[in-house]
């Protein structure tokens, strides 16, 4: 199903593609066009099973989802995606102005709601956000992606000294708590520092809460 | 003379009696004749003493017996001519002899007379007994009416016997009552010797009888009248059938006059014989007919109208009977149907046929009746065809009211039914609007661009037209199936009526997760009927089934079958997997304003019901508690294209 993009210049990515889900063939093909003609790849799929059962790629995209459809509603849909770890940003586009429905597909993290019929340009730029809410959150996954390598090259005493550190202990505390001498935590914390790329310590704290360790202070601050 | 004769032989006891009498006759007279004979020998008398064996001939001649009389007559002479031999001896010639010559001349005259006399007698006797024999009562009277002779069948009608009627006043015995002055009637009788009339008497027990009398006068040798003959013919039976006749004549001419219902006396006489000498080459008459219209057509010409009855006139707008003396091709319509099948049931010796057609008023105006011809089964009855014809204009334009009635009400319902499923169908009609819009945006886009790429614009050009063909189909079938029109007879596929209900409701059972199967016999012969109605059975059916299982979790299944039944039905049966129908509600479910649905107007399956029926069909519903409902239509084949 995939279309290679014309050769003009792409809105956003080069590599993007908007998924298009939809029973009707109709919008199918007027959506297909519309979003080629801006230069975006596309994938058309014509009920969730098909989605669900087709393989997704793994670039940059967004979801354009008719919220009524056979078999499974667009809403079930999302939360299936969600589980299955696929975080494409989702638009929804609806027959009837469904406000109920709707206002459950926002907080559910749609990026838009449009009726049918809608302006090309509020598609375009549903489609754009949502795909640059995507890039986003595809850099921010790579970041954090980076920051758990540097941290798997730690070692297990660095990582002890390191959920000290940015809890916002003295090196002085540090090697009172685990039983070392200043001078070693002070190795350990150069080490740390080093192995992951933190400039100072503020940004060895905001690292450490991107890997979900400011638990660790927690528990540590209550024993 | 006669009258004394005739009255002596009227009844067979005393002819009896003269028989029992008859041998004591024979014996007085040989007594007798003896006894002349022993005074004539035995005596000294002179004289003819012989001439009293006249006595003795007479005695025998009353017997009534030719051979008597012969035989006295011989015995007479014998003894006659023995006694003069043994009394005189030969010698004695002169007068003794002249004597006994005499005697004998006396005996032969007397026997000649009696002989004569006897052959009268039996003449009369002979007469008297055809009288006897007459089945009319015969009498004889004088001028005074006296009664002188009373036949057998007289004593039998009237109930006297012959010796009570004798000698009485015939008018008085019989209390006859004329039509005419009895004056009058006697006076007729004189001159013209006989009458002719019709007089009513009584009878000993009471009874009135009405006679057809003919009187004769008779008279005597000299021409003067003595006696009236008078034959009465009792027609008492005959007046009365005859007057029962004519009653029921007025009866049935009242009836003809006065009915409501038209009556058409036709001659068909003509028609069989031209169908009897029709050479259908072997073909079946129906056949026949059927490809050779002008044959029923000259039949039409062939059957003549003899008369038609006052209804009938009014009926046809005319003024009298005579503006149809003409034959039935002018009373029937051109495109009559009918004539066929009474021709056919005429020449099948059927006693009757029904039908219905139309027939052209005087005025050119068409009539619808309903008629039945009764063909009477005797030879004759060809002349005497007989068509009962109701007008049922009336009853039509009730049908009419009806049929436009009930359209109104399924049109209603049509409006009701898509006002349920309005959701569906404008989300139905904003797909390929759009899809319009959306295409037609990409196209501008693609014509925008710095190096306009037409290929691409044509596609979207042509999304553009397929989808606006689509809007306006789905527009047009909306607007079809909400059209408010009179019911239409036309030839319809079912499968066609399927796609068309099927295409209304799939949005609806799209929207609400309901799949449908559609297992369809293939090749099924059409129906005939009103699509749009039919589509409306259909489409309810499929909404209910739809709708019975919007509350139910897991699979949401229609099945739509098609198929036949006894090869002359269609059946269409639609099944959902849904809860099925609780047996309280299942003999009401075509009940008017009978609703299991919230806000539901409860006309949808009585129309159904409605429509079915309108068509010849059926629609039932049967339902197994939880494990959904089938409903069933039967619709009958189009007559048509049945099978053989």
């Amino acid at each position: 199903m995939t279309r290679p993009s014309q050769a003009h210049p792409p809105a956003t990515s080069s590599s993007s593609v908007v998924i298009i889900v939809d029973d009707d063939a109709g919008i199918r093909a007027s959506l297909d066009s519309l979003f080629r003609s801006v230069g975006l790849e596309t994938r058309l799929f014509g009920s969730p099973a098909e989605l669900l059962g087709g393989t997704l790629p793994d670039g940059p995209g967004c979801i354009v989802l008719d919220v009524r459809l056979p078999g499974v509603s667009g809403l079930d849909l999302q939360g299936q995606l969600t589980r299955q770890g696929i975080n494409y940003p989702i638009v929804f586009m609806t027959g009837h102005g469904d406000i109920p429905m709707s206002v459950r597909a926002m907080k559910a993290g749609a990026v838009d709601f449009l009726s049918k019929p809608f302006r090309d340009q509020d598609m375009l730029d549903a489609v754009t956000t949502a795909l640059e809410r995507n890039a986003q959150h595809r850099a921010e996954a790579a970041a954090k992606e980076d920051i758990r390598a540097q941290y798997e090259t730690l070692t297990a005493r660095e990582r002890e000294v390191m959920g000290h550190v940015t809890a916002g202990l003295m090196n002085k505390q540090v090697a009172g708590l685990i039983g070392l001498s200043e001078i070693t935590v002070k190795i350990h914390r150069g080490n740390v520092m080093r192995k992951m790329g933190a400039k100072s310590l503020a940004d060895l704290v905001r690292k450490a809460e991107a890997l979900g360790l400011s638990q660790t202070r927690r528990t540590t601050d209550q024993t | 003379m006669m009258r004394t004769k005739l009255a002596t032989m009227t009844t067979p006891d005393r002819a009896a009696h003269s028989s029992t009498s008859r041998a004591g006759l024979r014996f007085w007279s040989a007594v007798l004749a003896l006894a002349v004979f022993l005074v004539d020998v035995l005596t000294p008398l002179e004289g003819a003493i012989a001439v009293l064996y006249v006595v003795a001939i007479l005695l025998a001649a009353r017997t009534n017996r030719r051979n008597d009389i012969v035989v006295a007559a011989c015995g007479c002479a014998m003894l006659t001519i023995a006694a003069y031999l043994l009394s005189h001896d030969l010698h004695h010639i002169a007068s003794p002899a002249l004597r006994a010559v005499v005697s004998l001349a006396a005996i032969a005259i007397t026997t000649l007379l009696a002989l004569q006399n006897h052959a009268a007698t039996n003449r009369l006797t002979a007469q008297a007994r055809l009288l006897n024999l007459s089945h009319d009562m015969i009498f004889v009277r004088d001028h005074a009416g006296v009664i002188s002779f009373w036949n057998k069948t007289a004593e039998q009608t009237y109930g006297w016997p012959a010796e009570d009627a004798l000698g009485r006043s015939a008018d008085e015995l019989l209390q006859t009552t004329y039509s005419d002055r009895r004056e009058t009637i006697e006076r007729v009788l004189l001159e013209a010797g006989r009458w002719e009339g019709r007089v009513e008497q009584r009878t000993k027990a009471g009874a009135t009888l009405t006679v057809d009398a003919r009187w004769a006068l008779q008279h005597d040798h000299l021409g003067k009248p003595v006696g009236v003959l008078e034959t009465h013919t009792d027609v008492t039976d005959r007046v009365a059938a005859h007057s029962a006749l004519v009653q029921s004549e007025q009866r049935y001419r009242r009836m003809f006059n006065a009915s409501r219902i038209g009556v058409v006396e036709e001659d068909w006489t003509d028609v069989r014989a031209t169908l009897g000498a029709l050479d259908t080459g072997g073909a079946d008459l129906r056949d026949h007919l059927a490809r050779h219209p002008d044959v029923v057509r000259s039949a039409r010409r062939l059957a003549r109208i003899i008369d038609v009855n006052p209804a009938m006139q009014r009926m046809a707008g005319a003024d009298g009977a005579s503006a149809f003396i003409a034959n039935v091709d002018k009373l029937l319509s051109e495109n009559d149907r009918s004539f066929v099948g009474a021709l056919l049931a005429f020449t099948e010796g059927e006693p009757f046929y029904e039908g219905e057609t139309e027939i052209v008023r005087l005025d050119g105006r068409k009539v619808p009746v309903l008629f039945t011809i009764s063909f009477p089964a005797d030879p004759d009855g060809d002349r005497n065809v007989l068509a009962f014809v109701i007008d049922i204009t009336e009853r039509r334009q009730a049908q009419d009211a009806l049929l436009a009635a009930q359209a109104d009400l399924a049109h209603a319902a049509r409006v009701a039914t898509l006002g349920e499923i309005s959701a569906s169908i404008a989300h139905e009609v904003n797909q390929p609007l759009a899809a319009i819009v959306t295409s037609g945006e990409a196209g501008l886009r693609w014509l925008r661009r710095d190096v306009p790429d037409l290929r691409e614009v044509a596609t979207t050009m042509g999304h553009v037209v397929a989808q606006g063909r689509r809007a306006s189909e789905i527009v047009a079938r909306i607007r079809s199936f909400l059209k408010k029109a009179p019911p239409q007879q036309d030839e319809l596929q079912i499968d066609e009526i399927i796609e068309e209900a099927t295409a209304l409701v799939a949005r609806e059972f799209a929207k609400d997760d309901v799949a449908l199967a559609m297992e369809m016999e293939p090749g099924l012969p059409p129906i005939r009927g009103d699509r749009i109605q039919l589509q409306q059975v259909l489409v309810n059916l499929l909404i209910n089934a739809a709708q019975a299982m919007s509350s139910q979790s897991g699979s949401r299944l229609v099945t739509l079958r098609t198929g036949t039944v006894d090869g002359e039905s269609l059946a269409i049966t639609v099944q959902d997997s849904g809860p099925g129908i609780s047996p309280n509600d299942l003999p009401r479910l075509f009940d008017p304003f009978f609703t299991t649905k919230h806000g539901g107007m409860g006309m949808g399956l009585a129309i159904c019901r409605t429509t079915a029926e309108a068509h010849g069909g059926q629609l039932s519903a049967e339902s197994i508690p939880g494990s959904g409902a089938t409903f069933r239509l039967t619709l009958p084949f189009s007559k048509h294209h049945a099978s053989p």
